[in-house]
């Protein structure tokens, strides 16, 4: 299947995957991959993608035979000339030093929290230098961390992983990867724990070695825009099976298979065609007046005055029937704004007024919230129905054939059906289960809503659901939503006007057809360019001076 | 929080714990009809008991004179022996320090080694046997234990005392009570504590970079398991001394387990107090001590720099 198996004998392919199975259990094995075979030839970069649950990380996993059961393989994976499952253990850990090297997820999670920096690079750097004395297998270490592009790295080898920020640990996570010279980089979704300036950054850093040290590089994301970008290759997986794979261009140009055709259709960068440069003159729902808030670590930093601005002088207006997008990396205060909003956080100086009902003026405005794991803010135990039914309870609903015609109204304007009541969370997947929280929400039929990062625990897909509902909810019921989120990519999909925040500042507030053509501030340019997926008109000149202006992701030193 | 606060912490549980069984004490009926009869003894001899231990006056009253006394180094009288309450628990506190703390090493020796096998062979007949065992060694009463210790260490085979202090061979059977049936539970305690390190990202991060299993182990598990079993430490600690009183009763050591169950049983309420307060102080010593050691382990715990 896939590729023709007629490619020469003297071999440019460095991993080959031949028919792979794997399965979990004894007796009667349950098949989490079924027949995958897919070939990656010397300086390719390749990709392999798919949604949670499509067995990709499985299958790189299995490449480097780390997998955290025992599991039933069918078929081989040879590695640079190595059958990996057929291996001993002493071949297989050389195989791990020399021949492959790999990358996590969570950086964070991948380097040892109790021990420095330093102390982990220098263990790896001892296997390959057992002869080395303490001065050179520093110098070599600190010339690993340089590779990388790490800010002072000799500094940098006396600290623990928490002190440095996610972007940096990445680095450092590639730099044990390549420490052995592999030719081969296996990255299981290197950046989806990152924010979206620094993914970009960390992805040119890996485009960059690929190019210096002729890696070959096995890319796994859920994230078809990257794919795009950057990948020779493709594979697309989907339970278990790969239902398409070719070469990047091709696949992206016309997709075959109607799944792939999906998920880059749902992961495509619309750019936003309306053309209103003004704002609608709807009544005002929300305004930030000149808002300050700061946090301290410690009553020692409250008295010296050394605290975290998440809020300086924050001003903007949410007004009825529009999305207010608020973006911004990790830690720009945007969580704290909608919390302040909500009122559970106290401003330390300024105003935040919740106007009356645009609805009925007499009225208090209606806000209600939407947080970002669905399955956190709902209660295992209780059926859907139930759940809803409570909240209208709650506030006063006496009679349940009311209610139950208000909840299956609701259930069908977030674009779920009634099968869904009689369910307990766990057997919801994960965009029903936040289009659940979103009814819950609107069930008291709100004038605004709040949504904090609703999508950034659900797949692509369902991304788009969640999406058009939102969408719906503005257009129809006339409801304002202040959406945060760190995707610029929602941006442009749904939003009317676009804050953007930087270390509690606005530093644009904008409609959003201004945003995308032509941001003036240099922050949010950068947090454009680095979207992945659109296509780029000149994809030099950006690393420079991007980087000269905004260095690499500054150590974040806590504590 | 700053070494400091944590000390002075340790102070105000100190103060709470003896106000508590001080109050405690008195609450539960007057100590002098409880030991003498009072139908059969003179008024005035009551009285006259009463004045010499502390006993008069309202339980206010007795509590400020109590703690005046207590900052002024006096502990009361010891009702049984007639003697500074004082010196009655301190000549005892070394014989259970020392049980103790021997219990605490064996329980060590025996719970990680056990424990880490378990683990890394987890699922596996080495590790059902140990869990099996395991269950059996916390599920027996401590005097259970200590009774066929002595029944075949003693009675049978003639090796060592089944009674008494002075040599080592006396230590032998206490120790085995207590620390095998901590062990017990702690073998339990590393074991998950090491399944839990050994799912860590960090583990198979290192595992991928080709470290070896031996250096992964020590280096990467081994630290990583360390910050659980340390919190647990003085807890199973505090279970030992309670532990103590049973096996010290039951192998005749002569410690302030024995002494405790002794002086409740007499109300000897001065000595109660000050086993009470010794034990409180021991138990907030480790804790302190054990809050230093996890934030030398565990950097993202740091203690605020006190400067």
């Amino acid at each position: 299947m896939g590729l023709s198996m007629t490619i020469d004998a003297t071999d440019d392919r460095i991993c080959r995957v031949e028919n792979l199975g794997i399965a979990i259990g004894g007796a009667t094995p349950v098949p989490l991959v079924k027949d995958v075979s897919f070939e990656i030839r010397r300086g390719d970069y390749f990709a392999l993608v798919g949604e949670s649950g499509s067995g990709k990380s499985l299958t790189c996993h299995s490449m480097m035979r780390l997998l955290p059961f025992q599991p039933k393989i069918d078929g081989r994976i040879i590695i640079d000339g190595q059958d990996v499952w057929s291996l001993n253990h002493k071949q297989l850990v050389n195989f791990r030093r020399k021949s492959v090297g790999m990358v996590f997820q969570d950086p964070l999670a991948a380097l040892n929290p109790v021990r420095t920096i330093g102390s982990q690079i220098l263990e790896t750097l001892k296997i390959y230098y057992p002869n080395a004395d303490d001065d050179e297998l520093r110098n070599r270490a600190i010339q690993a961390l340089r590779e990388v592009h790490i800010p002072e790295p000799g500094a940098r080898l006396g600290v623990y992983p928490h002190q440095l920020s996610g972007g940096l640990n990445q680095r450092v996570m590639i730099a044990l990867a390549l420490l052995g010279e592999p030719k081969f980089l296996i990255a299981d979704e290197p950046t989806t724990a990152l924010d979206m300036s620094v993914q970009a950054e960390v992805l040119d850093l890996i485009d960059e070695l690929r190019r210096k040290n002729n890696l070959t590089v096995l890319l796994v994301t859920h994230d078809l825009g990257i794919v795009r970008d950057r990948a020779t290759d493709i594979a697309v997986l989907q339970l278990g099976r790969i239902v398409e794979q070719g070469r990047t261009a091709e696949i992206v140009r016309a997709p075959k298979a109607a799944y792939s055709k999906e998920l880059f259709e749902a992961s495509s960068v619309e750019w936003p065609g309306r053309n209103e440069k003004t704002r609608k003159a709807t009544p005002v729902c929300l305004t930030f007046d000149r808002v300050n808030k700061t946090f301290f670590a410690s009553k020692r930093d409250r008295r010296n005055g050394v605290g975290i601005p998440a809020a300086k002088d924050l001003s903007f207006t949410v007004r009825q029937g529009e999305i207010v997008a608020l973006i911004g990396e990790s830690g720009s205060g945007k969580t704290t704004a909608a919390k302040m909003a909500m009122g559970l956080e106290k401003p330390d100086s300024g105003a935040i007024i919740v106007h009356s009902s645009p609805r009925d003026a007499s009225k208090k405005l209606n806000m209600q919230m939407v947080f970002q794991h669905p399955r956190d803010s709902l209660d295992p135990l209780m059926r859907v129905e139930d759940q809803l039914h409570e909240v209208l309870k709650v506030h006063g609903w006496r009679d349940r054939a009311v209610r139950q015609e208000h909840i299956l109204k609701t259930i069908a304007d977030v674009g779920l059906g009634a099968h869904v009541l009689g369910r307990r969370p766990t057997y919801l997947s994960g965009g029903e289960a936040q289009r659940v929280v979103i009814a819950r929400a609107l069930l008291l039929e709100p004038d605004m809503l709040i949504a904090d990062e609703p999508l950034s625990a659900v797949d692509v897909r369902i991304q788009k659901h969640i999406l058009e509902c939102l969408q719906r909810l503005r257009d129809r019921l006339g409801i304002a939503i202040l959406l945060i989120t760190h995707d610029l990519r929602v941006v442009f999909e749904i939003a009317d006007q676009v804050v953007v925040l930087r270390h509690g500042r606005v530093v644009e507030d904008v409609p959003v057809s201004m945003f995308a053509d032509g941001a003036r501030d240099a922050y949010t340019q950068m947090l454009i360019e680095a979207v992945p997926g659109k296509i780029r008109s000149s994809k030099q000149g950006r690393g420079a001076a991007m980087t000269a202006a905004f260095p690499g992701g500054a150590a974040m030193v806590t504590g | 929080m700053t070494l400091a606060l944590r000390i002075l912490r340790g102070f105000l549980s100190l103060w709470l714990i003896v106000t508590l069984v001080f109050v405690a004490l008195r609450a539960t009926g007057d100590p002098i009809t409880a030991i003498f009869d009072p139908d059969n003894t003179p008024k005035a001899a009551l009285e006259a008991y009463r004045q010499q231990w502390g006993y008069t006056g309202t339980v206010f009253d007795q509590y400020l004179v109590y703690i005046s006394n207590i900052l002024h180094g006096e502990f009361g009288f010891s009702s049984m022996s007639n003697r500074d309450a004082y010196s009655v628990v301190m000549e005892r506190l070394p014989a259970t320090l020392q049980l103790v703390g021997c219990s605490a090493l064996l329980m060590m020796a025996i719970g990680i080694p056990v424990g880490a096998v378990a683990a890394l062979n987890s699922g596996g007949r080495l590790d059902r046997f140990v869990m099996t065992f395991s269950t059996v060694g916390f599920a027996l009463p401590n005097f259970v234990l200590g009774l066929a210790l002595i029944l075949l260490f003693s009675v049978n085979l003639r090796l060592l005392p089944s009674n008494g202090i002075g040599t080592a061979a006396h230590l032998i059977m206490p120790v085995l009570t207590i620390g095998i049936s901590k062990a017990a539970i702690f073998t339990r305690f590393v074991r998950s504590a090491i399944l839990d390190a050994l799912k860590l990202t960090c583990v198979t991060s290192a595992r991928a970079r080709g470290v070896s299993e031996w250096q992964i182990f020590w280096h990467h598990v081994i630290p990583n398991a360390m910050l659980p079993l340390v919190t647990i430490t003085p807890l199973l600690v505090g279970a030992m001394v309670a532990a103590s009183a049973v096996v010290e009763t039951v192998f005749g050591w002569p410690g302030v387990g024995r002494l405790i169950v002794e002086s409740v049983a007499q109300r000897d309420l001065a000595v109660v107090q000050m086993i009470v307060m010794m034990i409180a102080l021991v138990m907030i010593v480790t804790n302190l001590l054990v809050d230093l050691a996890y934030s030398k382990l565990d950097p993202r715990t740091a203690l605020a720099p006190a400067h």
